[in-house]
């Protein structure tokens, strides 16, 4: 693979990794770091051209190259300079910029928004991308249970099919389901089955459910006979990230408890959500833990936004007997000590947004993919660009191969799944499915922003 | 705190008074009364000369108004109003001490409705229609018609406006508050016409529906005559009378919604549907009470009556078109509870009104949550949006006032020899703007009996409870007159 240019603006630790790793690989790399202390720091650990400097400059840019760069990485602790950064980038030539926000609830419902005025190909919220974390580890799967696409317009749920659900009683085609919702997929073990219309589930399959978010939640219950026990859900501290775990899993009908030490911001919260009951305390106190009773939570969630708060509630929630405890730790680097006090579910947001930019490079920078069953399906979210042989052809004619699923598709401010006669057009929002094997037919039929226009 | 911009603006608020007082002249011509009309003139001409020694005396005064001064000229425009709106009741001859002209005043200017006039029908057309026509003034706010009047009070209006209107919601529609109160006031007119119109449709003559007309909107309860509606025999002069009154106990910047076609936000309003449902249910008991004692012939008045006095009551009007004080107990009982809600927060009611009540009782149970879980933060929540814990402080202190000193004036009358339901009823008819109360101060009674001093507690009563209590509690304060 012959080398790329990568231009990462702050070296904190998301942008300290991604640089590391990048440059081990054999690729060419710049940092761009405010701190010229930390700047100096890191030259020494790093095979990587510093520039000193704030990366929303012109300036600061050209000396770094960013100009004539394969991708700009504007991943700093300051969305503003991130923003700004990335559309100078972007206009001095940069080929593709990755931005990451620090505001979640923004990041879901203006994605689209923010990415075209500044010229960002992937924004991506560390908020959110921990909030998803937690959603899909309530719901009890280690990968993929909720996944938002088109700024959140459509919504992707893994769901556990019983004896009793419709999937397994009839097959595909005797089951009605509202017009915007497709089961994409069956997982029976480590096998993926893309169902026709004669197929039914069995007991004991999951089953992958694409749908608008209006109707996604009425899905779900035509599809499993009881929905998953939404046990209550204890949150300990009200940061951002609080809220928008808060408000994800109400989305799913769990009664949440939230405690935050700040008795101005837990009045806000309390103002702002009626649905949430709002305790004023350290999560780290123990009488309170008791006397509010923690203990029959079925959930655990340490978010303070402190590290040591976060072990220490962490620890006091597990030894109060709740199944499933959850704690955020910032610096990645310690988890392993956490893991040997027995937390076994700790997780960092640095290292997800990591990750996820990790995972945006190898995929050939295809944006909103979500990887399943280790990579034996991908879900892509395409723009149909008006050059696409797949623009102006309805499904039918077209004919996508057995692996290839159009899931759903945003026009405008509608969602729909289309069928055979449904003709797709220039500037639809496509949401697809797509076997491993099936890709480079994917890349030739609905060719991304990747490609040169 | 300087007296002379106090001085200065009080002057100019006396001067529209003055002004206001040659409408009555107008009528006393129409009608012939040239005595009358001779002491409106006389009242104007005092009321004018001493607005303008005022003026004269705070001339130098400078622009800035400060919340101590606020209160001053508010609670101050109110007192002078009631002082200078006596005099034609004196000077006409038709009440002869000054007490007694003042309670009648005070009692028109609060939109109270409680009289000492011992022969209505026998005051005259003009001395009628100035009784009427203060409760209409009164009803909008005076502060608010100077505000829209006066255009050179610049940012020290929108002090004195909430001052006046104090409600847990007192909402700016316009960004200058003289267009807010040029907005409300317009509204009112709309529905004065609007009112007075249908009330000659259903047969009154001019002048009977536009006294009624300026004592329904304003919630005031004076009728120009001895039986007050109970005069007028047609069923739809009652529901007209009950329609506009509820609309009186409305918040008024609602009905500013609607007309900018924001929908039907009218239903839509939380405190409005409660207040429509009070209503509802309450007339209902009442209906069921009446029928049930057997106090009551069942022909269709009976559901028209029911809801008229409970429609009356709530909305702190004071019309009566039966002696609910025959009523059997239930019935005077729920009345007398209803006294104590009003109507809706920035309307023309009196009382506590519904936003309070419901505030407060949200408040309370939030503290009974509290003592078994001391960590909780709740907001209280009204109609799913969080009151913010300053209006919840001020509502909680409202209702401590509000309570003890109607308690307080309940304690002074019994000195004065009354009945305990007299006392009570006559203390909640007068702090809660309402009019008529039972026993001896009930419908188809007056105020006159009571002695000089205890006239004069109402009447602070009256003003206590038209400015809902802070401003004129703030008097009774010593650090509010320090320097």
């Amino acid at each position: 693979m012959e080398p790329k240019r990568y231009v990462v603006m702050g070296a904190g630790e998301v942008g300290f990794h991604l640089a590391r790793t990048l440059s081990q690989e054999g690729h060419h790399v710049t940092v761009i770091e405010r701190d010229a202390g930390h700047a100096e720091r890191i030259e020494d650990q790093l095979d990587a051209l510093v520039v000193v400097g704030n990366g929303s400059q012109v300036r600061v840019l050209e000396k770094a190259q960013a100009e004539d760069c394969d991708l700009f990485l504007a991943v700093s602790s300051n969305d503003e300079a991130n923003l700004a950064a990335s559309l100078l980038a972007k206009r001095l030539g940069a080929q593709r910029c990755v931005v990451r926000m620090g505001t979640g609830s923004e990041v879901v419902r203006r994605r689209k928004v923010y990415e075209d005025a500044f010229g960002a190909d992937l924004l991506l919220s560390t908020q959110l991308l921990t909030t998803s974390r937690i959603v899909n580890r309530y719901r009890g799967f280690d990968t993929t249970a909720v996944e938002y696409f088109a700024a959140g317009q459509v919504q992707l749920r893994k769901v556990a099919l019983d004896a009793a659900s419709a999937l397994v009683e009839q097959p595909l085609r005797d089951v009605s389901l509202p017009a915007d919702s497709l089961v994409v997929a069956f997982f029976r073990g480590d096998e993926l089955i893309i169902p026709s219309g004669d197929d039914r589930a069995e007991e004991g399959d999951e089953a992958l459910i694409l749908a608008g978010t209006d109707s996604i939640a009425q899905v779900e219950r035509m599809v499993t006979a009881k929905p998953a026990p939404m046990g209550s859900v204890v949150i300990a501290g009200g940061s951002r990230t609080g809220q928008l775990v808060a408000e994800s899993l109400a989305g799913l009908g769990a009664k949440i408890t939230l405690i935050e030490r700040d008795r101005r911001r837990a009045q806000v919260l309390a103002a702002d959500f009626p649905w949430l009951h709002v305790l004023h305390g350290e999560a780290t106190d123990l009488a309170l833990l008791k006397a509010e009773r923690v203990e029959s939570a079925h959930f655990f969630v340490a978010v303070t936004g402190n590290d040591e708060s976060n072990l220490m509630a962490s620890l006091l929630a597990q030894e109060l007997g709740v199944p499933n405890v959850l704690a955020l730790v910032d610096r990645a680097e310690t988890s392993h000590l956490w893991r040997r006090l027995g937390l076994m579910q700790v997780f960092s947001p640095r290292s997800l947004a990591y990750e996820r930019i990790h995972e945006y490079i190898d995929s050939g920078y295809s944006a909103n993919i979500v990887s399943l069953q280790r990579g034996a399906a991908q879900v892509i979210e395409r723009r149909l660009h008006p050059a696409s042989p797949a623009a102006g052809v309805t499904l039918a004619e077209m004919k996508p191969p057995r692996g290839v699923i159009v899931g759903a598709v945003v026009r405008g401010r509608k969602v729909f799944v289309p069928r055979g006669k449904d003709r797709l057009e220039a500037g639809d929002l496509v949401i697809l499915f797509v076997r491993e094997e099936e890709l480079p037919t994917v890349r030739l039929l609905f060719p991304g922003i990747d490609r040169p226009q | 705190m300087s007296p002379r911009p106090v001085l200065k603006i009080l002057g100019r608020l006396v001067l529209v008074l003055a002004a206001a007082l040659l409408f009555p002249t107008v009528c006393c011509l129409i009608y012939g009364e040239r005595e009358s009309a001779f002491a409106f003139l006389a009242s104007a001409a005092i009321t004018a000369v001493s607005g303008a020694v005022m003026m004269l005396l705070g001339r130098r005064a400078g622009s800035t108004l400060y919340r101590r001064e606020g209160i001053l000229i508010v609670v101050g425009g109110w007192v002078l109003a009631s002082v200078f709106g006596a005099l034609p009741y004196l000077l006409s001859g038709t009440l002869t001490t000054p007490v007694d002209a003042l309670f009648e005043a005070a009692s028109g200017f609060t939109t109270t409705g409680a009289t000492v006039l011992p022969a209505i029908e026998q005051a005259g057309y003009g001395i009628l229609f100035w009784r009427s026509f203060t409760q209409w003034l009164g009803g909008m706010g005076i502060i608010v018609l100077f505000v829209a009047l006066l255009p050179e009070l610049g940012p020290g209006a929108r002090f004195l406006y909430k001052l006046e209107v104090p409600g847990p919601t007192a909402e700016a529609l316009q960004p200058r508050i003289r267009d807010t109160a040029g907005v409300l006031w317009r509204i009112y007119l709309l529905l004065t016409a609007a009112e007075t119109v249908l009330l000659m449709l259903c047969g009154m003559n001019l002048f009977d529906a536009l006294t009624h007309t300026f004592s329904t909107l304003s919630t005031g309860g004076f009728s120009p005559r001895n039986d007050s509606v109970a005069a007028f025999e047609s069923p739809w002069i009652h529901l007209v009378i009950v329609v506009f009154m509820i609309l009186g106990g409305g918040n008024f910047s609602l009905y500013y919604g609607m007309r900018k076609r924001r929908g039907w936000n009218l239903l839509r309003d939380f405190e409005f549907r409660l207040y429509l449902i009070l209503i509802a249910i309450a007339s209902l008991v009442i209906g069921w009470d009446l029928v049930r004692s057997g106090a009551y012939q069942l022909t269709a008045w009976l559901p028209i009556d029911a809801v008229f006095q409970v429609v009356s009551v709530v909305t702190t009007t004071g019309f009566a078109t039966q002696d609910f004080d025959t009523w059997p107990n239930l019935s005077r009982m729920l009345l007398v509870a209803l006294m104590f809600v009003g109507g809706c927060a920035g309307s023309t009611t009196g009382s506590m009104k519904v936003m309070r009540m419901l505030v407060g009782l949200k408040t309370a149970f939030r503290e009974v949550r509290l003592s078994f879980s001391p960590n909780t933060v709740a907001s209280v929540f009204v109609g799913g949006k969080a009151v913010p814990e300053s209006v919840v402080r001020s509502v909680t202190g409202f209702f401590i006032l509000f309570i003890s000193s109607w308690g307080l004036g309940v304690v002074l009358l019994t000195l004065g020899g009354h009945s305990l339901v007299t006392a009570a009823s006559a203390s909640i008819a007068a702090i809660g703007n309402i009019g008529p109360g039972l026993d001896a101060v009930g419908p188809s009674m007056n105020f006159a009996f009571f002695a000089a001093w205890e006239k004069l507690l109402l009447i602070l009563m009256m003003w206590l409870g038209r400015l809902e209590v802070y401003s004129i509690a703030a008097l009774f304060v010593f650090r509010f007159w320090r320097r």
